[in-house]
């Protein structure tokens, strides 16, 4: 029985194309060796020497194309980019944590300050603008974010020096263990690289003039551009590999910092939990007890000294969300949101109309001319109307999605509803003749017969047009964030572009590669829900 | 006895541009209750032509069909069909599918009771172990058990099988033609099977209709087989008759069924006349007597027979 379950498992892994994995299980339950060592080589070998293959002959490409953003990233450039995007995800969380911990710095202070001019105040103060440890809890946490911020400083002053006692003396700035440790660190990894490469650099300039020889004017000419052109190629190189190696302590920096912040005691965490959370119960009532006393003050005409101390007291409970720019994580969140509601939307419709159309022959033929001159309409062109007929129609004063968001998200539905609609109706109305003749002569009731017989035995198509419409909104949302300004990765796509720095080519190359794995992993999922539902 | 099933003047037909193709034409036939008939021809002659117009899976181009004092318009839980692919649902478990009939049939009883019902004929065929597997998971011998309970467990006024066992292997079968036998008997439920395996028909059936090749298929010629009930194989592969009749089936499907119209006229002329003889009773089909027509022919050389006829 726990076989049986075992080789479903595997044939499950192979209907979901991760049947190359399937031979490490059968090795480990003890099959034939050899058979399964043959099928890792043609199934998990062939596949990463291809990749290989592919890395190596982009890396070789890559150095020979120069644009007008500079050489052309290889793998590697494309990788430390991806680092790097990790490292400003980890940097804009830190500035988000900080920035709620200035936000409890200014309350529990000015919460300190004014508690005795509050108390004159007409009315009774709110209670519970202090709880006891908190303060002990936020100087605890000040301090962890002292010595991250100071992490981070010693690597950006590093990452500029250029002298070995530079950086030293960098280093001797901090008192703080940690980030003294870190910054020795740094510079004993980091200094070697720099003055190698300042070595090299020298090297290359000071070395001997080429030295032709005198019969052959024409090779002198030649050899010499060739060695310019290595020359210059190698300093592109050894720039590539500095500018690598900083990625890599960069990302230790950011990531030390942020375990710095992150693992604060879980007493002082709780603490600090419990006062936010007073906070915002406390501000509503702040509120309007400030103004309460202005209406007072304005029917009484009696003036109250120390009130603008406590409009300050009010500000400062006052929520504010961080305010800084969409990491490169939220912006692929941003795109599976889109592109799952416009999947949501084309769904909804499709499958219903797809439906109809597969029972009845008729409304077949009524619906099936639109489909056709619908389902090659690009998303470009859809995304004008769809800008203009939601401009118009979703008007709010409140509005729950962004219009960008809506905009892309009905592209999507637009462009990826044709799939699902053609193979449920397909599957529908090609439902198997034997199948239907039991239900004849059963003599099912047409309810039943829908519900009961024709659906159950359409899934495994409708499964099917579900997978292929995500497919196809997931190319297409990229194009319509692009023009639509939705934030998420078509975005950063047109972003990078505009912006043409010498790492854009490598960003959009990781865009790339985000965009086909997720991709990837969407059309995985949906094969996987299309297995569960296949019966054979 | 009145007959119970009457097949009437069936005619099949669909309209083609160069006129009307006529599959089965003029085919009679009554059935009594209880009796198992089998209707035996070559393939595309319009047996299962005719079974799915009983079934009412096919409409009727003229003639008709009267079940139980009533004629039939259209299918019906009255008549449970077993299909020559097993046909189930393949999202539902074996009981499920059985279920699924059974719920049609018995909607007055009580969802316990239904239940009951199912399980009763799944374990009868022999699938008490495999009730809440599904059909992928069932052989295809077991999917056709599902099969053959579920048309029984609705209780039907007939059974109709339309070569319910020529998808299996032998072994398969033989099994299969057991528990079907053994289940018919039982319930002793009249039926119609379709098939082109002679000692299949030999084993199970009363009658053995032959039909004369398509286009315009009708009843050749019927084989009463007066083998005792109950039957076990050995019992009839051993009785004196039995390679005879099976010769005789040969013979006809190899040789007269290509001969259409003319055996018939045959028949005629040795003194049958099917408008005369249709109210009688006693005899459902004027053809019985080819029984006593075989007796007179053994021994014979079956190929002088042709040529007599011809």
């Amino acid at each position: 029985m726990k076989d049986e379950a075992f080789y479903r498992w595997i044939t499950f892994l192979k209907k979901i194309r991760f049947g190359w994995l399937a031979p490490f299980f059968l090795l480990l339950k003890g099959e034939d060796p050899k058979t399964q060592c043959k099928a890792i080589f043609s199934g998990v070998m062939m596949p990463i020497f291809s990749i290989l293959l592919f890395l190596w002959i982009w890396d070789l490409a890559s150095k020979e194309i120069v644009t007008k953003f500079g050489t052309v990233p290889g793998p590697r450039q494309v990788w430390s980019a991806w680092k790097s995007l990790g490292n400003e995800t980890r940097l804009e969380r830190i500035k988000a944590l900080e920035h709620q911990h200035r936000a409890r710095e200014k309350r529990i202070v000015s919460a300190k300050k004014y508690k005795e001019v509050l108390n004159n105040f007409p009315g009774e103060m709110p209670t519970g603008l202090l709880s006891p440890g908190t303060e002990d809890a936020l100087s605890t946490s000040s301090d962890a974010f002292q010595q991250a911020n100071e992490l981070l400083e010693v690597y950006n002053k590093i990452s500029i020096t250029l002298s070995k006692e530079e950086a030293q003396s960098v280093a001797a700035l901090f008192q703080y263990e940690t980030s003294r440790q870190y910054a020795e660190k740094v510079i004993q990894q980091a200094l070697p690289l720099e003055i190698r490469h300042r070595e090299r650099v020298e090297a290359l300039r000071m070395a001997p003039e080429w030295n032709p020889s005198p019969d052959d004017p024409d090779k002198v000419v030649e050899s010499k551009s060739a060695l310019k052109k290595s020359e210059s190629k190698k300093l592109a190189r050894e720039k590539a590999i500095l500018l690598i190696e900083r990625q890599r302590y960069a990302t230790e920096a950011t990531k030390a910092a942020y375990a710095l912040i992150t693992s604060l005691p879980k007493s002082v965490r709780t603490l600090l939990a419990q006062s936010d959370k007073s906070a915002s119960k406390l501000y509503p009532e702040l509120k309007a007890w400030h103004e309460n006393l202005l209406a007072e003050e304005a029917a009484t005409g009696v003036k109250y000294a120390g009130k603008v101390k406590l409009k300050m007291l009010v500000k400062a409970f006052e929520y504010k969300p961080y305010p800084g720019k969409d990491t490169y994580f939220a912006q692929i969140a941003t795109s599976l949101k889109t592109v799952f509601f416009g999947f949501c939307i084309a769904s909804l419709i499709a499958i219903p109309i797809g439906i109809i159309c597969g029972l009845s022959p008729n409304m077949n033929n009524a619906i099936n001319p639109l489909i056709q001159i619908f389902k090659p309409v690009s998303p470009l062109a859809w995304l004008p109307i769809v800008m203009i007929l939601v401009g118009a129609l979703y008007v709010s004063d409140d509005p729950m999605f962004e219009l960008s968001f809506l905009n892309s998200a009905i592209t999507v539905a637009l462009c990826s509803l044709w799939p699902t609609l053609v193979n449920t109706s397909l599957g529908v109305s090609s439902t198997d003749k034997d199948i239907m003749n039991v239900a004849k002569v059963l003599k099912l009731g047409w309810y039943k017969k829908v519900t009961k017989v024709i659906i159950p035995s359409a899934m495994p198509l409708i499964f099917t047009g579900l997978r292929l419409s995500l497919g196809v909104g997931w190319m297409v949302l990229i194009a319509a964030e692009m023009l639509a300004q939705n934030p998420g990765l078509g975005k950063f796509v047109w972003d990078m572009f505009q912006n043409g720095s010498s790492e854009t080519l490598s960003m959009i190359m990781v865009a790339v590669f985000t965009i086909g794995i997720i991709g990837f992993m969407l059309d995985t999922i949906m094969l996987s829900l299309q297995e569960l539902v296949s019966f054979d | 006895m009145n007959p119970f099933c009457i097949l009437s003047q069936l005619t099949k037909s669909y309209p083609t541009p160069k006129g009307d193709a006529v599959i089965v034409k003029d085919f009679n036939l009554k059935i009594k209750k209880g009796e198992f008939v089998t209707l035996i021809g070559h393939s595309g002659c319009g047996k299962s032509t005719v079974l799915s117009m009983l079934a009412g899976l096919n409409p009727i181009t003229s003639g008709g069909i009267i079940l139980a004092g009533k004629e039939l318009s259209g299918p019906g839980p009255d008549r449970g069909v077993v299909f020559q692919s097993p046909s189930l649902l393949p999202w539902l478990s074996a009981l499920d599918n059985v279920l699924l009939g059974v719920n049609q049939a018995f909607y007055t009883a009580s969802r316990l009771e239904r239940k009951q019902i199912a399980e009763y004929y799944l374990a009868i065929v022999g699938l008490a172990n495999a009730m809440h597997k599904k059909p992928a998971e069932l052989s295809q011998g077991m999917c056709q058990r599902v099969g053959i309970a579920r048309a029984f467990a609705l209780s039907p006024r007939m059974l109709l099988l339309d070569e319910p066992f020529g998808m299996l292997d032998a072994l398969t079968r033989f099994e299969l033609q057991e528990i079907l036998l053994r289940l018919w008997s039982k319930n002793q439920i009249t039926a119609l099977m379709v098939t082109h395996d002679v000692d299949e028909a030999l084993f199970l059936s009363d009658r053995i209709v032959m039909m004369t090749n398509g286009p315009e298929a009708e009843v050749g010629d019927i084989l009463p087989v007066h083998f005792e009930r109950p039957r076990d194989r050995a019992g009839i592969l051993a009785h004196p008759d039995y390679y005879d009749m099976r010769e005789y089936l040969i013979t006809y499907l190899s040789d007269r069924s290509h001969i259409k119209g003319q055996y018939k006229a045959s028949v005629e002329n040795q003194g049958f006349d099917f408008a005369a003889l249709k109210d009688q009773d006693e005899k459902c089909n004027p053809l019985v007597m080819e029984g006593k027509h075989i007796a007179e022919r053994r021994n014979r050389p079956v190929l002088e027979d042709t040529t007599k006829l011809n």
